[in-house]
């Protein structure tokens, strides 16, 4: 009796993936499915914040989706408190167009997984790469690199692109066969969709672009200025309050955090230790927090932006309360109503 | 695009998910439950509360019950799903106000 294959696959649930997935269970190989949490997943984030992807519907994690249309195992593992000093804030091939580091995102993850393949027993790994989609990590030298510095070589396999590329062991071995590969490459997903629609593959996200907040250049923008400050002392929770609210630079120390609406004032009632607060009792506000030592005119800015975007706004003067720390008062502002000035302060 | 496709191999329908996502017990059977592994993911967000999950299933035997306490609603469709994809029994979950009971057995 022959051996039965096994396989790991990283799996994020996007399309190609899931594809990658189907193609090697259609070649007999056994799949466990690897999802790696960054703790920079949207998804993730937008259910922190109470938000549905459609009424009723919370947001889901596409990886365990996949899995289960697929009947492929899925095991999550949890790398973000190294991801962020490893790969994020140190990444030796540099950023894409946001803070996406996301060759050595490819390669830590994947020297991750080669320590599973080892453990465990596994044969190789595949992934859903697809030469020339994306233009930083999947042109044909960082696909190399990557093989290459996760330690995986030739036991790496993306089905997808399998013919436009070298042989590799899985393919030279006879555990899965070249031909029944594909060829596909580009950023169209037009071949990936025909594919999926010959599979019975369905239901997977749209549209395509992942998950990851990095690449988000909002987000990549507060992320640079987060570090001009405050250099590489940073915690995953400085991280997710990059994700939510309005944020303006009041000096060199000292920023705040304005909440957009309920959800992300209940989310930033969680970061309130060790930060300053701002928020206006008689008209519906957003919570403000500041972080740094902010000097009284730091903080009557801060009032007076926080009056601006609560129901107060139209009114000439508004009471605004504040905490930091044990002390806490009140300060009667004009909201801020100078766009230009607004903009200068905004990161 | 070039390459073969061996078999038409059967896929899940959203049919079979949705009615998943019911559970195999009905309400007055997920009360009476005993289970045998009470896991506590208050508080946390996807994936904390899988990432337990799959924790204590590997160390819990075949035909045991775990209870799995959240209050992530993602919950309501990532625990089923994870059940699907392992193989596991989604036996369904209770919900008050906004906390989660939800039982799985180790398969």
């Amino acid at each position: 009796m022959s051996k039965q294959i096994r396989a790991l696959g990283l799996l994020s649930g996007g399309l190609d993936s899931t594809l990658a997935a189907r193609v090697m269970q259609e070649q007999g190989v056994e799949v466990l499915g690897l999802h790696f949490s960054t703790g920079f997943c949207l998804a993730d984030h937008h259910r922190i914040l109470g938000n549905r992807s459609k009424p009723g519907k919370p947001y889901r994690n596409e990886a365990l989706r996949a899995g289960a249309d697929l009947s492929v195992p899925i095991e999550i593992i949890d790398i973000k408190d190294e991801y962020l000093p490893q790969v994020v804030l140190n990444p030796k091939h540099g950023y894409g167009s946001g803070m996406n580091p996301c060759i050595d995102c490819r390669i830590f993850m994947l020297q991750k997984t080669k320590s599973i393949l080892e453990e465990r027993g596994y044969d190789f790994v595949f992934t859903g790469e697809v030469l020339g989609q994306r233009p930083m990590s999947q042109r044909r030298p960082p696909l190399n690199e990557v093989a290459k510095e996760s330690g995986l070589g030739r036991l790496l396999l993306r089905p997808l692109s399998a013919k436009l590329l070298p042989e590799s062991i899985p393919e030279e071995r006879g555990w899965v066969k070249r031909e029944e590969l594909f060829d596909i490459s580009g950023r169209s997903r037009k071949q990936q969709m025909e594919l999926a629609d010959q599979l019975g593959i369905t239901d997977y996200p749209q549209p395509a672009g992942g998950c990851c907040s990095l690449p988000d250049k909002n987000y990549a923008r507060k992320l640079r200025d987060f570090l001009a400050h405050r250099g590489t002392d940073v915690t995953p929770d400085d991280m997710m309050l990059l994700k939510v609210g309005r944020h303006f630079r009041l000096s060199g120390q000292v920023k705040m955090v304005v909440g957009r609406d309920e959800g992300e004032n209940a989310f930033l009632q969680r970061f309130v230790d060790g930060r300053a607060e701002v928020w206006v009792d008689e008209f519906p506000s957003p919570l403000t927090l500041l972080e740094g030592e902010p000097t009284a005119i730091d903080l009557e800015t801060a009032c007076r932006i926080t009056a601006r975007y609560s129901d107060g706004r139209d009114e000439s003067k508004v009471p605004v309360r504040w905490r930091i720390g044990d002390a806490e008062g009140q300060l009667t502002v004009d909201p801020f109503r100078d766009d230009g000035e607004l903009d200068e302060l905004r990161i | 695009m070039s390459g073969r496709l061996a078999s038409a191999r059967r896929r899940r329908d959203d049919g079979e998910l949705r009615r998943h996502l019911r559970g195999a017990l009905a309400k007055e059977e997920l009360e009476r439950l005993a289970p045998n592994v009470e896991v506590d993911a208050l508080g946390t967000f996807c994936p904390e509360p899988i990432i337990r999950t799959q924790e204590w299933m590997a160390r819990m035997g075949a035909g045991e019950i775990m209870l799995l306490l959240a209050d992530d609603v993602g919950v309501e469709i990532d625990i089923p799903a994870w059940c699907l994809s392992t193989g596991n029994e989604y036996l369904g979950l209770l919900k008050a106000e906004t906390v989660y009971r939800v039982f799985v057995r180790r398969v």
